[in-house]
């Protein structure tokens, strides 16, 4: 009899101990949202309850989820999303205060090879055991206790009921984001620059917030800079776009651009072969009259010394003249003659007159910088056309005195520059 | 009194007009001439002449006093265009036959000597096979063809026809013949220009001295032939100077007839009829010959590359060896397309120096007018553009 007592007390004991009550302990149940006793929860609230097996879908009814405010139910619609969550949606925002859920059983499917063990009774205790678990469990078989005692049946069941669910959380009527703005200070950054940015969040009521710390950022190409604590650095040269994130809400794109700076010269973007190529000048971002591709060649190859690097947007332009006004070559070919002049100043004799040579290959019959200004059938076609156009003819030499005069910069301060 | 007046205003306005004259002829004067030479842009042929006559004028007439090089030359380009190395050869073909009959095989050195004939994988040449090679290689250039300014300027009418055709697909019709009298044609054009511009520069009191690399001779050829053959202009050969570099040309042109810069293994000098008169190159190209395959230009064990030594610095090792196998080697001096270059002529010293003592002696002659031996009589004179 003593035997009979204590195990009807430790069966009690283990029993309650082991049952939850609200059923947010039950297995299968992966997440609810929102929380229990989840606060500041937003008056769109959505409620969902996710399994992590497939659910019957005969087995959801129209109240397999009541939310109760005061005591009332809120009207809603239950719905299965995808196969494993459970989804109330409210038919009207919710109003501020707490609220109550409870979730009925449903059955959910269980996996194809289920080799999960059956608890059925087969003595007298065991049969006792599994009736009192019947008593809190729909399925005796989920009972710890009856795992421990029932033993084996080996009969396989096709589903399996979920435990009720209950649980509270509580609205708050927090204002809404209507708007994210991203500012940065800097959007034109030299490599390894860094600059201060800001994300600020507009609410319905008119208030806003920086919400700079809690940001997805959406960038259109990885490795050019790093976000993060205010500040952008800019890691390597490139064109961007930038976008930040807060609760759903995108700011709109800010373009940014990291470039290289040489000798004071900074580096145009690199220009897309396909758009650059398309028509006779090509791609001239900063308009100074030197295609994108060639100005990088130039400052690349002759930055550490401005005035080379002068000489060689002078002699660049010029080829755009003469290519783009081939019909009028008798007076284009002065353009590319006073870009000649200025080269051979500084080629040949700047020592003369006191000046530095500074130029020890020539730029206008380079073959690289050739192979790059002319670098299309059209531009070719310009350069032949012009040259047939002088065929035949008699050009003077600019008198070496009269040759540094043609230069296209000021080239007398840039030589008090220098020193 | 109305007579007198007329004669006075007559002769006021005769006075003008040679004071007019007057102002720009100074027999003191020079013009320094260069004619570029083959597939040379523009830009190209005066950067030649800046960076290697002029310099080189320069420091060996006026060790770099600019003003007195001012007062006694001008710097000149004469250029004749590139329409291609097809076209160009034809171009010298044209001018070479018309000094010497037509030469199948004239044509085929000069192609041959710019690695034409060697692209095409051809050992013999032949008249077809040539004109299939030129007609190949203008068609595929022919979308490089831009000759609609100079159709009607040049004559070039038949040649836009053809380009047009080739461009298009079109089967066209005596391609030969139309591509050589537009190569003539062309010649004429640019030869035209040209000569206006020398006259001019020796009907100032200038004279002409020209520095023609290559295919430039042959224009001025055709220039100075034009001088030389109309009575008016007959004179003026007095003061027309030339010296040929690296010349394909079988004739030397000037007062003191020819005057030659060649290098004994520049390329050129295997075009036939050539003038001669080369100089020895100090550098010189190896490349051996391996007897038991015949196959020219390969690596000879014991690392004799073929490339280009100093005369007298081959190493002996390379020339012969006792080995057995080494004596199937042979080395040969031969000849490549650098020895050629206008560059090469004026950064070696042996030609360099040929060439300025020509500039030097032409200024001299020159400056041997009376006109110079007393002060000028003249102010110095504006550029002549």
């Amino acid at each position: 009899m003593f035997k009979i007592i204590m195990k009807i007390v430790v069966f009690l004991g283990l029993s309650l101990g082991l049952y939850a009550g609200n059923g947010l302990g039950q297995s299968h149940l992966v997440s609810v949202s929102p929380g229990a006793s989840e606060s500041g929860v937003s008056e769109d609230v959505a409620v969902e309850v996710k399994f992590d097996l497939p659910i019957k879908a005969k087995s959801i009814k129209k109240h397999t989820i009541v939310l109760k405010h005061n005591n009332k139910k809120v009207e809603g619609i239950s719905a299965l999303v995808g196969d494993d969550t459970l989804r109330f949606t409210p038919n009207e925002p919710l109003e501020e205060g707490d609220y109550r859920v409870k979730v009925k059983t449903v059955k959910l499917q269980k996996e194809k090879n289920n080799n999960n063990v059956q608890h059925k009774p087969k003595n007298g205790f065991q049969r006792f055991i599994y009736w009192l678990c019947s008593l809190f469990y729909d399925n005796p078989a989920d009972c710890p206790l009856c795992k421990k005692v029932c033993g084996n049946s080996g009969h396989a069941s096709k589903f399996i009921k979920t435990d009720k669910i209950t649980y509270e959380f509580s609205v708050d009527s927090l204002p809404k984001v209507l708007r994210v703005d991203l500012s940065i200070e800097k959007t034109k950054l030299h490599e390894g620059n860094e600059t201060n940015y800001e994300v600020e969040a507009i609410y319905d009521d008119n208030t806003t917030e920086n919400v700079s710390e809690n940001i997805e950022w959406i960038v259109s190409k990885i490795g050019i800079v790093s976000l993060g604590d205010g500040k952008l650095v800019a890691l390597k040269e490139g064109n961007i776009t930038v976008q930040a994130k807060y609760k759903s809400k995108l700011s709109g794109k800010v373009v940014v651009t990291v470039y290289k700076e040489i000798n004071g010269y900074i580096l145009p973007p690199e220009p897309d072969k396909s758009i650059n190529n398309a028509t006779l000048l090509g791609v001239d971002s900063n308009d100074n009259g030197v295609r994108d591709d060639v100005e990088r060649h130039i400052i690349k190859t002759y930055g550490k010394e401005k005035i080379a690097v002068e000489i060689g947007f002078q002699v660049a332009r010029a080829y755009n003249t003469v290519i783009e006004h081939p019909d009028n070559a008798e007076e284009t070919s002065k353009i590319m003659d006073n870009a000649m002049d200025c080269e051979s100043y500084f080629k040949n004799d700047a020592d003369m007159y006191g000046d530095p040579i500074l130029i020890k290959d020539r730029i206008i019959t380079s073959r690289k910088f050739k192979s790059i200004q002319l670098n299309t059938e059209e531009r070719i076609r310009g350069y032949l056309q012009y040259n047939r156009n002088l065929s035949g003819g008699v050009f003077t030499l600019t008198h070496i005195n009269k040759q540094k005069e043609k230069c296209a910069f000021d080239v007398v301060q840039m030589l008090k520059d220098r020193k | 009194m109305k007579k007198y007046l007329l004669l006075i205003l007559v002769m006021f306005s005769f006075s003008s007009l040679v004071q007019a004259e007057e102002e720009n002829i100074n027999e003191c004067m020079s013009d320094i001439y260069f004619a570029n030479g083959i597939n040379t842009s523009r830009e190209e042929a005066k950067i030649q002449l800046i960076d290697l006559v002029r310099k080189q004028v320069s420091i060996s007439q006026f060790n770099r006093d600019e003003t007195k090089m001012n007062q006694t030359v001008d710097f000149k380009l004469a250029y004749n265009n590139t329409l291609g190395i097809a076209f160009d050869l034809l171009e010298s073909y044209n001018q070479k036959k018309a000094e010497h009959g037509t030469f199948w095989w004239t044509l085929g050195t000069i192609y041959d000597v710019y690695g034409g004939i060697a692209k095409q994988g051809l050992k013999e040449v032949t008249s077809e096979a040539l004109e299939e090679i030129i007609v190949e290689t203008l068609k595929k250039t022919a979308s490089q063809f831009i000759v609609d300014p100079l159709i009607d300027e040049a004559g070039l009418t038949d040649l836009a026809k053809l380009i047009k055709d080739l461009r298009s697909n079109v089967a066209p019709s005596n391609v030969w013949d139309t591509l050589v009298d537009s190569a003539a044609a062309l010649e004429n054009y640019d030869v035209t220009k040209q000569l206006g511009s020398y006259k001019n520069s020796i009907k100032l009191g200038h004279s002409a001295i020209v520095i023609a690399h290559s295919q430039g001779n042959l224009f001025t050829n055709v220039v100075y032939d034009k001088i030389v053959t109309n009575p008016e202009d007959k004179w003026m050969t007095k003061y027309f100077y030339m010296i040929g570099v690296a010349s394909p040309s079988g004739v030397g042109t000037g007062p003191k007839g020819i005057e030659i810069v060649t290098f004994d293994n520049d390329p050129i000098t295997l075009i036939p009829d050539h003038i001669g008169t080369a100089i020895e190159n100090p550098l010189r190209y190896i490349v051996w010959n391996y007897s038991r395959d015949n196959n020219a230009n390969s690596t000879k064990p014991g690392g004799c590359l073929p490339q280009k030594y100093e005369k007298g610095t081959v190493p002996q090792s390379c020339v012969d060896s006792s080995d057995t196998e080494y004596d199937l080697w042979s080395a040969f001096d031969t000849d490549i397309i650098d020895f050629h270059l206008f560059e090469y002529y004026m950064n070696t010293e042996v030609s360099r120096d040929k060439i300025m003592n020509f500039v030097k002696a032409s200024l001299d002659t020159h400056k041997k007018a009376d006109s110079c031996q007393v002060s000028p009589r003249y102010t110095i004179p504006k550029a002549i553009s």
